[in-house]
Parts: structure tokens; C-alpha cells; sequence
């Protein structure tokens, strides 16, 4: 049965090993200008405040062939997931009870638990070292770019990094094995899978990741070199949001607020904030004592909630897979 | 050896037919003594008809006296039917004739004397029963 | 007393409120090349996916070679399965099917696989995506036949054969049964499919088993009598009437009876299959008007 279930994965690996191939190759090549540059900024040697190496490194390392193996790879590593879930876990089930031929593999001499769990088995571990090696690769590749600008941390980056993506692929995979044996169909499937995967990796940081580990409370004095939002709306009511954040970290909430602790709502002072420009206003806001209150997740949580993702996403992938086992034997029939 | 053929119209049970057919071979020279006939599963991967049909003309062949089975070998013809060749029937043959030739000076047509022929066939086989 | 290759109580297999199968009661004897005629939709596929355990039963029991349908390896490896339409694998290579078969099946038998293909002239790299309908089927029999079942079925292996394609798939199925004295279950919607082989027969209609028996029992208990019209009630005890017509004169009985019938009013006939399928088939539509003129 493992030759057979390899032999059905031939084309699906082939073309993956392919994909993976040509990736490494990229990562090679751009690797090696990417350390030059590192080191040709001076960031490598730099302690203390590298601001300005950081930023000579940034500018050279996002043009040309770099750039794009960044965007590149970080898209990839999003959309294997969603591929191994639609090629590989849809397919799985649905092809076999579409086209009918369940009724022959159904007849040989195991059962269809055993012939689930070899499917399973292959389909599984191929998905996780798949997702695992780019993962891999990718992260060590784009070292440097995270440190320097692209923090790990932040929701954009966090599914492209760390262990996160063999979460996704082992859950995607089992979301398509599932949906397959639901829906009996091939292209159906591909699709609930497509949505259902995406429902839940994008309801991950709106909702779910910042609860994974405790978030850190801060409260600094208000810092109004840089502003987020400065608008002052009807009836005088202001709304000030200060740019200045913990560097490398994900802010999830940033609030205002007065000396008394209360959220900084104005009024505005009509003499300063009048129709003259901001920066009266912003010298008169930086009288009145106000503070920045912050929760955020700071970058050293990342491994913390990388772990804690992962694992959600691998129990999903478990829970998918024993209700699959149980179906097989007793409701598909 | 021999060839078998079905025919699924003719009403005749396919074990009969093939008993007929062995007989008729016999008569005709195609099966002497001492010939195999096809192994079961020869006429099976021809006629594509039941193995237990073939078993059952065998069984009733060898009943007869006609075959005989040799474990491991095959089915064996033990007789002939050549002796009840047409020839041995001569003076019968010429009485029929002259019994046709009275029948259809009395106006009866060929339907009419295959069913006298058949009806008179068959009342002895009656009465003996 | 040999035990019966397959053996139901009572079965029945309801989708919603669709009863595919209804209260099935059979006891098939080993040894016998069994065939299962009846209308599509009858419920033939049903019963047949029951006995290999593609299906499970809504109610009742069948045992197939004295244990429970697809109950683990080993009884998987004592029925092959040929399905509707006999389904392969449309990418996969005629070799790559056996080793299919070998990969899957302890009692596999190589040779006889490889013997077969050979025999039938067929290309072992050749897809089977690319065959025809006939080849397609003689593929699927030889890989039923070659992990060495007891039993094998085969779900309306001919109907979408031309002749020749048909006659070349029965005469390998019969040959496979000389061999290797295996019992064989196959349906068909046509009697014609089954005549030459069968030796014992099931006719399923509307979803019930309406006769099942040794061909060779049934044939020698069913009768046409044809006489002057009459009441059937008429008729000595122990005649079964199953199918009757009438004219203004004229009777047309299809009767079962255990004993020889020698009423000296009626002319007495022996049937072939096809009359007694049909037969059966009739009573089974009459029988169920009565219960619509109920509701209306």
C-alpha cells in the first residue's frame, strides 16, 4: 500500500521537489549578496545604535534580484499550504470516490482504515518536510532582512516564518483530505478548502494570536516626533495616536491617555488647533502631560507564539484527521 | 478432438446438446475409440458456458457406456458409433421410401407426414413410460 | 452440508426514505455460478455492494463465506469484486495495476495475472485510460481473479460490451470457474447475459427477491399451461400461479408446481429462463397495484 499511495503522489512530488529546487537555487545565489551586502553596510560590525547601517543595508537589499526573492519567498510561503491543501488533500478522497474507483482499492486485501492511514501517513509527512525545509530555508535566508526591517513578529511576516507554515500545511492537508471525503467532489473540494483555509489563517492574527501569550503592557510619555493619527473630529472631540512604538515588536493596542489614565479625547483648543498648521497643535498637546498606554507583543515572544500556533494548527490537522477515520468506517457507506 | 457449439434457440437442454454432439461426431468418424474429448475447461474457454454443464453430458456419456474418465489425464472414448453408420440401415431406408411414396399418392404434404412421423415416434415412448 | 458462500437475513438498506433493498432473505450453496437478474433499480448493485462491504446493511445480516462482508483483510482477500463499469485507474499502466495487486493482496498470483494479460494480447505499458470497454474489463477480471478469491462477483460485468467483447469476457470467466472450482455471483438486467452460464438464479425486483433456486429446479417446476378459460381458483392445490393472461377463450398460465401436472384440459409446457424472469417480473408489478387503488 505505500508503494501504491506513493506511486498515486508521484506527479504532486515531482512537481514539488521541482518548485523546492528551483527556490534553493534562488535562495543560493541571492544568499551570498545578501551577506556581502550585509557586511558591506557595516551593520555586521556595528553595536549600539545601527540605525543608519540598517538603512544602507534595507535600500541594497530590497532592489534588484533580492528583492523580488523576498517577496517571492514570503508569498510562497503563504501559498504552499493552500496548494498542498487544494493538490494534494482535495484530490486525495474526492478523486477516488468521484471516478469510482474507491470500488477497486476498497476490495483488495486491506481495509479502509489501513488504506486511509498510509494515504494519510504519505501525504502528511511529505506536506510537513515540504513546508518545513522552505520554512527553513527562507527563514535563515532572510535573517538579516527580519532583524533589519521586516520584524517576524508582525502579522504580515509571522505565517511566513519559524515553524508556523508546517502548521498550516499539515492542517491545509487535512482540511483537504476532509473536505474531499465530504463533498465526493474534486474541484468543490478544492475550493472549500481554499476558503476555509484562508478563513482561518487570516482570523489567526485578527483574532486569536495575540491571546497566545500574555501581552506586555507598557506606558511611556507621549512622543510626538512621529504621529499616527492626529484628526479632531465634531464637537471638538480630538483623536491623537502617537508613530514613536517599541521597535520589533506588534502593537496590539495604542491608546492616548491623560494623567488621570482616561483615553485623551480633547477638547481641542480652538486657539491652537485652528486652522493654522499642525505643529501649534502638536506643541500645545505636548503640554498637557499626556502618556501613551501600549499593549503589544514584544519580538521576544515570537517563538513562544510561533510554538502556540503551531500546535493549535496541528490539533486542528489531528482532530480533522480522527474525524476523517471515523467517517470512513461508519458513515461512508 | 472435437469442437462444441451451442445453439440457444433450439430448446434442447445444453448438456443434451452436447451429448448429441459427441454422438453425432461419433457416428460421423470424427470421434473414435480411444480420442480424447476436450477437457472441461477447454469447452468452457470456448462455448463460455457452465463448467457443471459439461460435467453433467460427460457423467451421462460415461453412463451410457460411451466415454470413460482416466483421473488426471482426461475423458476417453470407449466405443465407437460407426457400426449404426447410415450404410447398416439399407433395407430400412428402402422401406421408407416406398412407405413416402404411398403417403403422398394419398395427398398428404410434407407437413402433414413429419407430423403423422412425429406423433407415431413418440406414442411407443409413452406407453413404455 | 457445505456452508453457503453467502447467506442474508432479513436485509434491507434504506437511503433516506428509499428502501434500495427490502427484507432479503437468501442462502446461496457454494459451487454454483449465480446469477442475479432484475429491472434497473431492482436493487441488484445494492445487494452485491453489501456482500463485498462497500455498503452497510439499515437492517439485517449477511454473511459472505461465513464471516462479515470487508471485516478485515483476510476476509477481503477471500471475494473479488469486479464493479460496474469495471473501474481502473485511467493513468496508471496496465503493469502498474498488477503490482497494484501484488502490493495489496498476500494470495496474489503473479504469473496467472501476467498470463492472462498475455493471452489477451494486451500491452503491459499501455494506460488504461487508453483501452476499451472490453479491455477495461477483462483488466478488472483478471485482477479479481488473480488474488485467488473464493467467491467472486461481478456487478454488470457485460452490459456495455459488444458481442464479441461479451462472448470473450464469459468465455474467460468460465474458464477461470473450471479451474479453480471458485463460486461466482454475477447480474445483469438481461436474461440473455446469464442463460448460458448461471446454475442457480435470484431474481430482484422492486427491491425484493421474488425466486431464488438451482436453474436446473426451477426449469423442471414451472410450467405454461394453456387451456379454456377458467378461474385459477379452479385449479388442483399445490399449483402456484405466478403469472396468468386471458383472451375470451383462452387461459394462459405460468404456474410453479412440485409435482408433474396432468390436467387433460390444458396443455402443458416447460419455459425457458427468459419466461420464468419475466414471469416473476410481472407478478412483482401487478402485486403492487393493488396497494395504489388502497390510497386512491
Amino acid at each position: 500500500m505505500t508503494w501504491f499511495a506513493w506511486r498515486q503522489f508521484r506527479i504532486p512530488s515531482w512537481i514539488t521537489a521541482a518548485a523546492l529546487l528551483a527556490v534553493a537555487v534562488l535562495l543560493a545565489i541571492t544568499g551570498h549578496n545578501l551577506v556581502d551586502e550585509w557586511n558591506a553596510s557595516g551593520a555586521a560590525t556595528c553595536h549600539g545604535d545601527c540605525g543608519g547601517a540598517l538603512t544602507t543595508f534595507i535600500q541594497r537589499a530590497t532592489t534588484g534580484a533580492e528583492g523580488i526573492a523576498f517577496q517571492l519567498t514570503t508569498v510562497l510561503l503563504y501559498a504552499m499550504p493552500a496548494l498542498i491543501g487544494i493538490f494534494w488533500g482535495a484530490p486525495m478522497l474526492a478523486r477516488e470516490l468521484e471516478s469510482g474507483t474507491y470500488r477497486l482499492a476498497w476490495n483488495q486485501s486491506i481495509t479502509r482504515t489501513r488504506w486511509l492511514g498510509t494515504k494519510l501517513a504519505v501525504g502528511g509527512a511529505a506536506s510537513a518536510l515540504s513546508a518545513g525545509l522552505l520554512s527553513w530555508a527562507v527563514t535563515s535566508w532572510g535573517h538579516h532582512l527580519d532583524h533589519a526591517r521586516y520584524y517576524r513578529i508582525l502579522p504580515v511576516m509571522f505565517g511566513a516564518r519559524g515553524i508556523v507554515p508546517i502548521g498550516y500545511a499539515l492542517f491545509a492537508f487535512a482540511l483537504g483530505v476532509t473536505m474531499g471525503m465530504l463533498i465526493r467532489r474534486t474541484v468543490p473540494a478544492m475550493a472549500a478548502t481554499l476558503a476555509i483555509y484562508v478563513a482561518a489563517v487570516v482570523s489567526m492574527p485578527l483574532w486569536v494570536r495575540a491571546h497566545l501569550a500574555p501581552a506586555v503592557h507598557g506606558t511611556m510619555p507621549l512622543d510626538l516626533s512621529s504621529i499616527d493619527i492626529l484628526s479632531i473630529g465634531q464637537n471638538s472631540v480630538m483623536t491623537v495616536r502617537s508613530g514613536v512604538t517599541p521597535s520589533n515588536a506588534w502593537v496590539l493596542t495604542n491608546n492616548t491617555i491623560t494623567p488621570s489614565g482616561k483615553i485623551f479625547t480633547g477638547p481641542a483648543d480652538p486657539t491652537h488647533c485652528g486652522d493654522g498648521g499642525p505643529r501649534e497643535c502638536i506643541q500645545w498637546l505636548s503640554t498637557l502631560g499626556l502618556r501613551e498606554r501600549l499593549t503589544y507583543q514584544p519580538a521576544s515572544h515570537f517563538w513562544q507564539l510561533q510554538w502556540m500556533e503551531t500546535g493549535m494548527f496541528v490539533a486542528a490537522a489531528a482532530l480533522l484527521t480522527a474525524f476523517c477515520f471515523w467517517f470512513i468506517r461508519n458513515r461512508l457507506t | 478432438m472435437i469442437e462444441f457449439h451451442l445453439d440457444g434457440r433450439s430448446g434442447v437442454a445444453p448438456y443434451m446438446q452436447l451429448i448429441q454432439q459427441v454422438r453425432q461426431a461419433m457416428r460421423l468418424g470424427l470421434l473414435r475409440e480411444g480420442d480424447q474429448l476436450p477437457t472441461v475447461k477447454d469447452v468452457v474457454a470456448r462455448v463460455a458456458i457452465n463448467p457443471n454443464t459439461v460435467l453433467k453430458a460427460y457423467r451421462e456419456l460415461e453412463y451410457e457406456g460411451l466415454v470413460s474418465p482416466r483421473p488426471g489425464v482426461g475423458t476417453f472414448v470407449t466405443r465407437t458409433l460407426a457400426d449404426d453408420s447410415l450404410a447398416a440401415h439399407g433395407p430400412l431406408r428402402d422401406e421408407l421410401l416406398a412407405w413416402l411414396a404411398r403417403a403422398r399418392a394419398a395427398g398428404l404434404d410434407s407437413e402433414s407426414i413429419e407430423a403423422l412421423f412425429a406423433n407415431t415416434l413418440r406414442t411407443p415412448v409413452e406407453e413404455s413410460a | 452440508m457445505s456452508s453457503p458462500v453467502l447467506q442474508a437475513e432479513h436485509l434491507s438498506k434504506r437511503y433516506g426514505r428509499r428502501e434500495a433493498l427490502s427484507d432479503c432473505t437468501l442462502s446461496i450453496p457454494p459451487g454454483h455460478v449465480v446469477g442475479l437478474v432484475g429491472p434497473n433499480g431492482a436493487g441488484k448493485t445494492t445487494l452485491l455492494q453489501l456482500a463485498v462491504g462497500l455498503l452497510r446493511p439499515t437492517a439485517g445480516t449477511i454473511t459472505v463465506l461465513g464471516g462479515r462482508p470487508a471485516s478485515g483483510g483476510p476476509q477481503l482477500a477471500k471475494v473479488g469484486f469486479v464493479a460496474q463499469d469495471a473501474p481502473t485507474y485511467a493513468g496508471l499502466s496496465i503493469a502498474d495495476h498488477l503490482r497494484f495487486g501484488a502490493h495489496m493482496n498476500p494470495g496474489w498470483n503473479q504469473q496467472l495475472a501476467a498470463d492472462r494479460i498475455a493471452q489477451l494480447g494486451l500491452d503491459p505499458s499501455q494506460k488504461a485510460g487508453k483501452l476499451s470497454g472490453g479491455q477495461r474489463a477483462q483488466l478488472s477480471l483478471t485482477l479479481a481473479i488473480a488474488k485467488t478469491p473464493e467467491l467472486l462477483i461481478l456487478d454488470e460485468p457485460v452490459a456495455s460490451l459488444d458481442p464479441l467483447a461479451r462472448r470473450e469476457f464469459l468465455q474467460a470467466l468460465m474458464g477461470f470457474v473450471a479451474d479453480r472450482r471458485a463460486s461466482v455471483i454475477l447480474s445483469s438486467h438481461l436474461v440473455s447475459d446469464l442463460e448460458r452460464v448461471c446454475d442457480y438464479l435470484i431474481v430482484l425486483v422492486a427491491s425484493r427477491v421474488r425466486v431464488a433456486g438451482e436453474v436446473e429446479n426451477l426449469l423442471a417446476t414451472h410450467y405454461r399451461l394453456i387451456g379454456p378459460r377458467r378461474d385459477p381458483a379452479d385449479l388442483p392445490p399445490g399449483i402456484d400461479v405466478i403469472e396468468a393472461s386471458y383472451t375470451d377463450r383462452q387461459s394462459t398460465l405460468i404456474v410453479r408446481s412440485a409435482a408433474p401436472i396432468h390436467d387433460p384440459s390444458f396443455a402443458v409446457e416447460l419455459i425457458t429462463m427468459e419466461d420464468l424472469v419475466l414471469a416473476y417480473m410481472a407478478r412483482a408489478t401487478t402485486s403492487r397495484q393493488p396497494v395504489l387503488e388502497t390510497i386512491r
